[in-house]
């Protein structure tokens, strides 16, 4: 199972708990082997139609339980069709962060992020897929990837700013 | 340094996702320009760490792999499968087991004959239960979340309109001050209900009117509007009897997300039917800028709790 690693990396992001991922992974394959025959090259190989059950695999389940009412904890961030927009040069100098101490950061600020940005990150920088097939992945328009991750990338610069800051690095 | 590279071009050019002229271009331009350069090897960097830091701590599990093959070969369609075509490519077949055993209930032959069995049973159940069951009007009604969910559609839907009308928000207004609506949310609801002053977050009270929502008997709703560089429509709807309401959980703020793609004209999208209750009161309250829509619930819900007057 060649893709096994990346199908968990992406259950994880969508379900945020280890069982729930592993039984949405298994879903995944599960139904991939039902629908073998309709899967078609498209230059992608088999992982973006694998990621794209996995997400029709989880969002179904979403759409069982749709009417519980979701915590207020959800309720932050807002979502946009349109890509972001162009934005002034950071007011701290990026080339001399030290990114040798981000990672930790980098993670509380992506681990704070809501899970549809969590996913385009995940499949932008880990998975290296093109916008296009995010976009087919997640079944939203091209506009939507750019935006959710322009906010998603927005997020991190900001916390990397923050930690510049802190910690001395790039105020100059 | 009008000729540099935006941010944007260089994100898209970080990404590979421009068209190779363009991608040139902007390549030229940042030889040029050593800010816009800092800031492309800081897109590198942040990929390359945010692609470590999600790569890092996610392995699957050890036995997840056994555990998806084992489920594979319980799967009937299995056995009649060509291992040389799509997924079965990256998976690998279960060692020499023998073909999963058929249920004697699948048997070609015998499931038209159970098949049509069981129609006839269905069929004769369905008419024996009209007429020996239960009317349909003794049935109990539906669940609470249920009932919250529909109302907080229509809500939404509501404001979503109102948003959008041609005419404004209030063209047809009963109650066009704080004091008519007081007043006629008391006379309407049996109750006295409360107009809230938002004009501290920048919303004015536009007006307010009675209103039907399904499942109940009556309602109001009263709209606010705030106007300049952030512009939102805030709608608040006010019905009665909260007790068909009632969520499961604790009693304090829900969110209903709206399921629609309709982007109320020159403002954000709402997200969520924010939906509480409070003595003989349900409210649900819409937000267009879904960054004000928990900070004008709480402050709502704090003042009901309270008992301070508005």
């Amino acid at each position: 199972m060649e893709h096994l690693d990346a199908v968990y990396r992406l259950a994880l992001q969508l379900a945020r708990h280890p069982d729930d991922a592993s039984d949405l992974v298994q879903e995944t394959y599960l139904k991939a082997l039902r629908v073998a025959e309709r899967f078609e090259e498209r230059g992608g190989g088999i992982r973006p139609w694998l990621f794209k059950i996995l997400h029709n695999v989880f969002y179904s389940r979403l759409a069982r339980d749709k009417r519980a009412p979701l915590s207020v904890d959800e309720l932050h961030g807002a979502s946009s069709d349109q890509p972001g927009p162009d934005e002034p040069a950071p007011a701290w100098d990026l080339s001399t962060l030290n990114w040798e101490h981000v990672d930790e950061r980098i993670k509380t600020a992506i681990d704070g992020l809501r899970s549809e940005y969590r996913t385009v990150l995940l499949l932008w920088a880990v998975e290296g897929l093109k916008y296009r097939e995010i976009a087919e992945v997640q079944e939203i328009p091209i506009g939507t990837v750019m935006s959710r991750l322009h906010r998603a990338r927005s997020t991190l610069a900001d916390q990397l700013a923050e930690f510049a800051e802190e910690f001395g690095h790039g105020t100059g | 340094m009008s000729n540099a590279p935006t941010a944007r071009e260089i994100r898209l050019f970080c990404d590979g996702e421009l068209p190779p002229q363009e991608a040139a271009a902007v390549e030229a331009k940042l030889r040029e320009h050593a800010e816009p350069r800092a800031r492309a090897e800081f897109e590198r960097r942040l990929r390359e760490r945010v692609g470590a830091v999600l790569k890092a701590g996610s392995a699957p599990p050890a036995g997840l792999a056994d555990r998806i093959r084992e489920a594979m070969t319980s799967e009937e369609a299995w056995a009649s499968r060509d291992p040389q075509a799509g997924i079965i490519g990256t998976i690998e077949p279960p060692s020499a087991e023998p073909a999963p055993h058929r249920a004697w209930w699948r048997g070609p032959t015998r499931a038209n004959a159970y098949a049509v069995a069981a129609s006839v049973v269905l069929v004769a159940g369905a008419v024996l239960f009209g007429i020996f069951g239960r009317p349909i009007d003794s049935w109990p009604g539906r669940g609470t979340i249920d009932v919250a969910a529909e109302a907080a559609a229509a809500v939404a839907s509501e404001h979503v309109m109102t948003a959008n009308s041609p005419a404004g928000p209030t063209h047809s207004a009963r109650y066009r001050t704080r004091d008519q609506a007081a007043s006629g949310l008391a006379e309407y609801l049996g109750a006295a209900g409360r107009v809230y002053d938002l004009s501290d977050l920048g919303y004015a009270f536009l007006g307010g009117d009675t209103c039907d929502v399904p499942r109940c008997e009556r309602g109001c709703h009263l709209i606010y509007r705030r106007t300049g560089d952030r512009p939102g429509l805030v709608t608040l709807h006010v019905l009665p009897r909260p007790e068909q309401f009632e969520l499961h959980g604790s009693p304090g703020l829900k969110a209903f997300p709206i399921l629609t793609d309709k982007i109320t004209r020159n403002q954000d999208c709402p997200k969520d039917v924010l939906v509480w209750s409070h003595g003989e009161h349900c409210y649900m309250l819409v937000v267009s800028v879904a960054q004000d829509a928990e900070k004008i619930a709480l402050r709502m819900q704090q003042t009901l709790l309270a008992g301070t007057p508005e």
